[in-house]
């Protein structure tokens, strides 16, 4: 049949309205979630360029530091050579003497110059001209009698790098030291240099900073190496993006990134995240949205296509209708739509606010984890620094001591306090003591005195014994000093008389490593959290590993309870964590990391994403509102003047597989039993409107569970390590009673349903070419694979879900127990009932069959199944009590009568009259589909000969149907004068009884060929009951 | 006296290339010749073809040739564009001029202009057209602070570099001369004038800047005298600019051949951006 103009125009409104709607939806869901993402960028680049001054100017300071004490280490040197100059330690100004020192020393070069700049003695040969007033500075000494400044000199063409220092040995001649400052620019390189600074920041999943000289617009600094030195402007970046404060979608070198931009100096600090990454975040979260939303509007409109399609197919009656205004509504539509719209509609906001929650937590993790993560390697990262300045501190000032037990070797005398304290100012340490052999102190510059090594193992100074014993140096780690309980660090080198070489004793230098100090402080836990800022709102905390208290919070009341007493539990405990907490009451979401003696929590509030949802789920429902205000409008609303063209009312087509049932007095089709099992396949045009959007939907769904199939199979191929998606996927999320575990959850019975619907698929096509064991087997397995995957799903969700699996099955044994003692009546009633509903084997509106009883089903419960019988009694079965069904739900039914004809009467003369009056009483009884047929004769009974009529009509009409044509057939048998014999008394005369002719003879045998003909596919349920109808009539 | 040296000097700064005379009847006699020629292409020029500009390709900020893309970059190079977009030409091909060539390539119309922190001067004048100034600047002096020296009395005795080539060694003598720091007498003079001793103060001149500021790095000179523009690239936190010393102000302009069509055509085209703030944003744009 061919569609109506009025409906192709309808169609085509519901597809546009549909596309309009999914487009609007499309562009608003993304342009909102582009705009949360990026405004969660954006904060995120605010915070780094607001720390971002901070950060250079620690670098700054840093390398500020590192040359400080880089010059330090090389004034002392040179500082130290005047002092042995001075002091008749054995200097000579010779080119031998220089390399003596060189090599104590460890310097490139020392050399003896003039204050004109003549070099008078050398280690090696220097391109430097000391003449020249480039190296005035070091001239510097003369009048400050200090050691200079450094002079440095780059000359990459000749190769030549340098610094020098100077040091005064008397108003003619000072000392120069040479070195190469190599190791001083790798400490800067890796401390204090753009790329150290920009390279440790991180933005996102893989946004940067990079540099840009606000002078010529080249790149200083970017990850790609490449491009360093390449021109900003020419790799697409437009001057007008680059403002101070500004935010701009900038493309460098063809990868489209959102910035922000801080000028610094001379420097534009440009914070870029790629585009690709923000879009990434959202893309998913949009796309299961629009997915919802496209199934609910495309469900509603396709339900009215189809509506609107079999209406006009069949036609309908004016009552239908009613006039609205200027429009008519269709009521039998339009309580239909309205029903699958609203349930729709509550499905977008669901879905809609579930994804947002997903996107938004999912997100909050990732920044938080990630945020935990760089705070606990930055922990881990001081920790070594300071271990390795440790080891450096130690080398350093045993370097010195060796310098003045060098000193002290050469010239005895000079242990005398006024010149130790010369030395220790040569040195640049603090404080200089002297041992003798004995282990007694002879001289320092220190207000100790009178100080014998201690021969208690527990003392500090106990340790510089074995200097007496034969080791060369001792070199102590830093420690609290017992006295004054400032970090303090003592290194001892042994001391000889340089003409025998024997012991005379050693030199131990005191220092206070204030530097290291210093450091050492900064790794303490409270200092690094201090800062640490996250979001708006949200904070760094610890809790000590060793015993479980708060080693730092921001508020200070809280710092040092115990992490139990304040709300954190021991679950929370561990690395990885990442849920909601709740501290003191109050409740963040937090993600923890651990180091070595710390659980590291970075906490914040829910975040503006948690925020946004609200609006945003509003702002999608309002959309499908109105999209399925107008699908709904189109669909069930006419122009009340039109006159629906109607085809005439066609009740001769029948739909196979399909009956009508009663349920709560209203008529409803449902499918027959045997259609149920056996998978028949139906033309699409013979299905009712709701059976065709049950099967789109089911489509729908079922590509749905395969997309998110293979998204979980392939996920590391689809997803980015660290996204969203392959965060909810990895599983790292906490088990318990959150979102990403119902989401997993979800995903991973999608994973099952798939699997065990490919399996039972492939078991049905296997089944097909196999013998009826073969068939009988792949049922089984399929039941098999159905239960077992629900039991699967089932566990697997709880152990999601938290719940404790191995628990869940040892109670499955005490539940045992507790059905073996008395609950067991309820408990099989329940499992009964849950078998009965998996297995499909009625369901409400089905007439059923169990223990001769039969009826309507009305509800199936937990623990009963309720039945009408058909007199308005309710059977109440117990679900356990329910077996042996038959589910009657069938296409056709057959009414059968039987009756009993006097022996004398003539059979073919009956069947005659049968024949001409059977089509009569159908066109009487309108319950009748079909017939009404003759059956032949049942029995030759003791005083008749029964026949049986039988009629096919509706299961429901059967009784009734039965009852009519009993009426039909003795109105019949009147009619003609046909005698049903009773009990009787006859008291007769003889009568003729007339007989057949042979055109009768012929015709009766020809009537009961067809009728056998007509019957005999029929099998009759009744048959059995045959015998007791017979003797009943006895 | 003074006048003497102002001779000197000129002969001095152009002892490289030619005399000054020489460079007057050449300047006459080529820039006749090539009026002609760019008369020629400038006719030409409206329909849409290229014009040839002298560029320098060692200044940050005003012409910078960045080897990693090829490209020229700075306030000139937008100038330029800007200048040949307004004049009607669709190309514009940048030629590098250094300033021992600068003049040469102009003269003989290799060159159509130069924007090349080119300052008017009047030497120059003489040879060739300028627009009116887009950038003012100081010729300074720059010292390294190791050398302690914070004034140029501290100079005295001292080498001074210059780039030659550039107008910075005779204004650098003229200013020393005028402030009573030399009397003004040269004692040595060089073969090719890069070498030169004056009574109270050396003079070394230096093929490039590069040359000029590593000669300041190893101490061989102990001030460069540049122009602050070009300065800038060269500065780092161990160097200062001479406090208080200002050898000389100057002008930058777009230099054209003597008498060409195109020379009042730049002029009035330079003013018109000097007027609307276009030049004022590209000073900003590359400051």
């Amino acid at each position: 049949m061919r569609m109506s103009k009025g409906l192709t125009v309808k169609i085509g409104v519901l597809v546009a309205v549909v596309l309009a709607s999914m487009l609007a939806m499309g562009v608003l869901l993304s342009g909102m979630q582009s705009n949360l993402t990026r405004a969660s960028y954006t904060e995120e680049i605010d915070y780094e360029e607001e720390s971002l001054p901070e950060l250079l100017e620690q670098a700054d300071a840093e390398t500020v530091e590192n040359t400080a004490q880089f010059d330090a280490i090389y004034q002392s040197k040179a500082a130290s050579v005047a002092f042995m100059a001075q002091n008749d330690t054995g200097f000579e100004a010779t080119d031998a003497k220089m390399v003596e020192y060189q090599e104590l020393l460890a310097v490139d070069n020392i050399m003896v110059v003039t204050r004109e700049g003549q070099i008078v003695a050398r280690a090696a040969d220097t391109k430097a001209d000391f003449t020249r007033t480039r190296f005035n500075r070091l001239r510097t000494t003369f009048d400050t009698h200090e050691p200079s400044d450094a002079v440095e000199i780059e000359y990459p063409e000749e190769e030549w790098l340098d610094r020098y220092y100077a040091a005064r040995i008397d108003d003619e001649t000072m000392v120069v030291i040479e070195q190469d400052p190599a190791e001083l620019r790798a400490l800067i390189e890796s401390t204090g240099s753009l790329a150290s600074v920009l390279g440790g920041i991180s933005l996102g999943q893989d946004g940067y900073v990079f540099a840009v000289s606000a002078k010529d617009y080249v790149i200083e600094y970017h990850p790609n190496a490449d491009l360093i030195g390449a021109d900003a402007i020419d790799a697409g970046i437009s001057v007008e993006n680059l403002e101070d404060g500004a935010y701009a979608n900038i493309t460098l070198a063809g990868e489209p990134l959102y910035c922000g931009v801080t000028l610094i100096g001379d420097t534009y600090y440009i914070s870029a995240v790629p585009e690709a990454d923000m879009a990434a975040s959202s893309f998913i979260t949009v796309g299961v949205i629009l997915f919802a939303f496209f199934m609910v509007v495309a469900s509603v409109a396709l339900y009215g296509i189809f509506v609107l399609r079999d209406d006009e197919r069949h036609g309908h009656s004016d009552e239908d209708y009613r006039v609205l205004g200027p429009v008519r509504v269709n009521r039998a539509i339009a309580g239909r739509a309205l029903v699958i719209a609203a349930v729709g509609f509550l499905g977008v906001m669901v879905i809609s606010f579930y994804m947002q929650t997903l996107f938004a937590l999912s997100s909050q993790s990732l920044t938080l984890t990630e945020r935990a993560e760089s705070i606990a390697d930055s922990i881990e990262r001081s920790q070594a620094s300071a271990d390795e300045l440790e080891a450096q501190y130690g080398e350093r000032y045993l370097s010195k001591a060796e310098v003045a037990a060098y000193i002290i070797d050469h010239n005895p005398s000079l242990a005398t306090r006024e010149k130790l304290a010369e030395l220790a100012d040569a040195l640049d340490i603090q404080y200089i003591f002297t041992f003798d052999a004995q282990g007694v102190m002879t001289a320092t510059n220190s207000n100790f005195t009178n100080f014998t090594l201690s021969e208690d193992p527990a003392d500090q100074s106990y340790e510089f014994r074995k200097l007496l014993q034969g080791v060369d140096h001792v070199v102590q780690d830093a420690m609290p000093d017992e006295v004054s309980q400032e970090l303090r660090q003592y290194i001892g080198v042994t001391t000889h008389d340089p003409a025998t070489g024997e012991l005379t004793g050693f030199v131990q230098l005191g220092i206070r490593p204030t530097r290291l100090e210093n450091l050492l402080e900064s790794v303490q836990i409270d200092h690094v959290l201090d800062g640490v800022q996250v979001g708006s709102d949200g904070f760094a905390f610890a809790v000590s590993k060793a015993d479980g208290t708060i080693a730092y919070y921001p508020d200070q009341n809280t710092a040092g309870k115990d992490a139990s007493a304040v709300g954190i539990t021991e679950n929370q405990l561990h690395d990885g964590f990442s849920d909601y907490i709740t501290v003191n009451g109050e409740t963040y979401y937090a993600a923890v990391t651990e180091t070595s003696d710390y659980y590291v929590f970075v906490a914040a509030g829910e975040g503006a994403l948690m925020a946004e949802r609200g609006p945003l789920t509003i702002a999608t429902g309002a959309i499908a509102l109105v999209c399925l205000a107008v699908v709904f409008a189109v669909i069930s609303l006419d122009p009340a003047k039109s006159i629906y063209v109607t085809s005439g009312p066609d009740d001769g087509e029948e739909r196979p597989g399909v009956v009508e049932v009663n349920i709560g007095g209203r008529r409803v089709r449902t499918d027959t039993a045997v259609s149920r099992w056996l998978g028949r396949s139906f033309h699409w045009d013979e299905l009712s409107p709701e059976q065709k959007v049950g099967c789109v939907l089911k489509w729908f769904a079922g590509v749905a569970v395969i997309v998110v199939c293979i998204a979980v199979i392939f996920k590391d191929a689809i997803f980015d390590k660290r996204s969203l998606f392959a965060y909810i996927l990895g599983g790292t999320w906490e088990h318990g009673l959150n979102i990403f575990a119902i989401t997993a959850s979800i995903m991973f019975a999608c994973v099952l349903a798939t699997a065990a619907a490919v399996l039972q698929k492939i078991l049905r096509m296997i089944s097909r070419v196999l013998d009826a064991r073969g068939v009988t087997m792949c049922r089984l397995i399929s039941s098999v694979v159905k239960y077992a995957s629900v039991i699967g799903m089932l566990y697997w969700c709880l152990a999601l879900l938290g719940v404790d699996t191995a628990t869940l099955l040892a109670s499955a044994g005490l539940l045992t127990f507790a059905v073996s003692l008395g609950a067991q009546g309820i408990v099989s009633d329940i499992i009964a009932g849950l078998f009965i509903i998996f297995e499909g084997e009625f369901r409400v509106g089905d007439i059923i069959q169990v223990g001769g009883q039969r009826g309507t089903v009305m509800e199936i419960g937990v623990r009963t199944t309720k039945i009408n019988d058909g007199s308005g009694n309710i059977l109440v079965l117990r679900n356990s009590n329910i077996s042996n069904v038959v589910n009657m739900t069938k296409e056709h039914s057959y009414a059968a009568v039987e009756v009993g004809i006097e022996y004398g009467e003539s059979l073919e003369r009956v069947e005659n009259i049968l024949a001409q009056e059977l089509p009569n009483i159908k066109k009487r009884l309108p319950a009748i589909i079909d017939g009404p047929f003759y059956k032949g004769v049942t029995m030759l009974a003791d005083n008749s000969v029964n026949i049986k009529i039988v009629a096919e009509c509706a299961e429901k009409d059967r009784a009734p149907l039965t009852n009519d044509l009993n009426r039909e057939m003795k109105l019949l048998f009147d009619k003609h004068d046909i005698s049903i014999p009773y009990p009787q008394v006859v008291v007769n005369q003889p009568v003729q009884f007339k007989k057949a002719t042979a055109a009768e003879k012929l015709a009766a045998d020809k009537f009961n060929a067809e009728q056998k003909e007509a019957v005999k596919n029929m099998v009759d349920e009744d048959e059995d009951f045959d015998d007791s109808n017979d003797s009943n009539r006895h | 006296m003074r006048l003497l040296n102002r001779r000197q000097f000129g002969g001095l700064v152009l002892a490289g290339a030619a005399t000054l005379l020489a460079g007057c009847t050449d300047a006459a006699s080529s820039s006749a010749g090539s009026a002609g020629s760019a008369a020629s292409t400038t006719i030409a020029a409206p329909s849409g073809d290229t014009i040839r500009i002298g560029v320098r390709a060692d200044i940050v900020g005003f012409g910078y040739l960045n080897e990693h893309t090829g490209k020229y970059y700075g306030m000139e190079i937008d100038l330029a564009n800007d200048l040949a977009q307004r004049l009607g030409y669709k190309n514009v091909e940048f030629v590098t001029v250094l300033p021992e060539n600068r003049k040469e390539l102009l003269l003989e119309g290799e060159i159509d202009a130069i924007i090349g922190c080119y300052s008017i001067a009047d030497t120059r004048l003489e040879n060739f057209d300028f627009s009116p100034a887009y950038y003012d600047d100081s010729v300074i002096a720059v010292v390294q602070n190791s050398s302690l020296i914070s004034s140029i009395d501290d100079l005295k005795g001292c080498t001074f570099g210059t780039m030659g080539g550039s107008n910075a060694a005779p204004l650098l003598s003229i200013k020393l001369y005028e402030i009573g720091f030399s009397n003004g007498e040269s004692r040595t003079l060089g073969a090719d004038n890069s070498d030169v001793l004056f009574d109270t103060w050396h003079l070394l001149q230096y093929p490039s800047y590069e040359e000029l500021s590593d000669a300041l790095e190893i101490g061989e000179v102990d001030a460069m005298v540049l122009d602050g523009a070009i300065a800038q690239t060269y500065m780092s936190d161990e160097r200062q600019v001479l406090p208080d010393f200002v050898v000389d102000e100057v002008s930058y302009g777009v230099a054209t051949q003597k008498g060409s069509e195109l020379s009042p055509r730049v002029a009035e085209a330079v003013q018109e951006m000097l007027d609307d703030g276009t030049i004022a944003a590209y000073i900003d744009k590359w400051d």
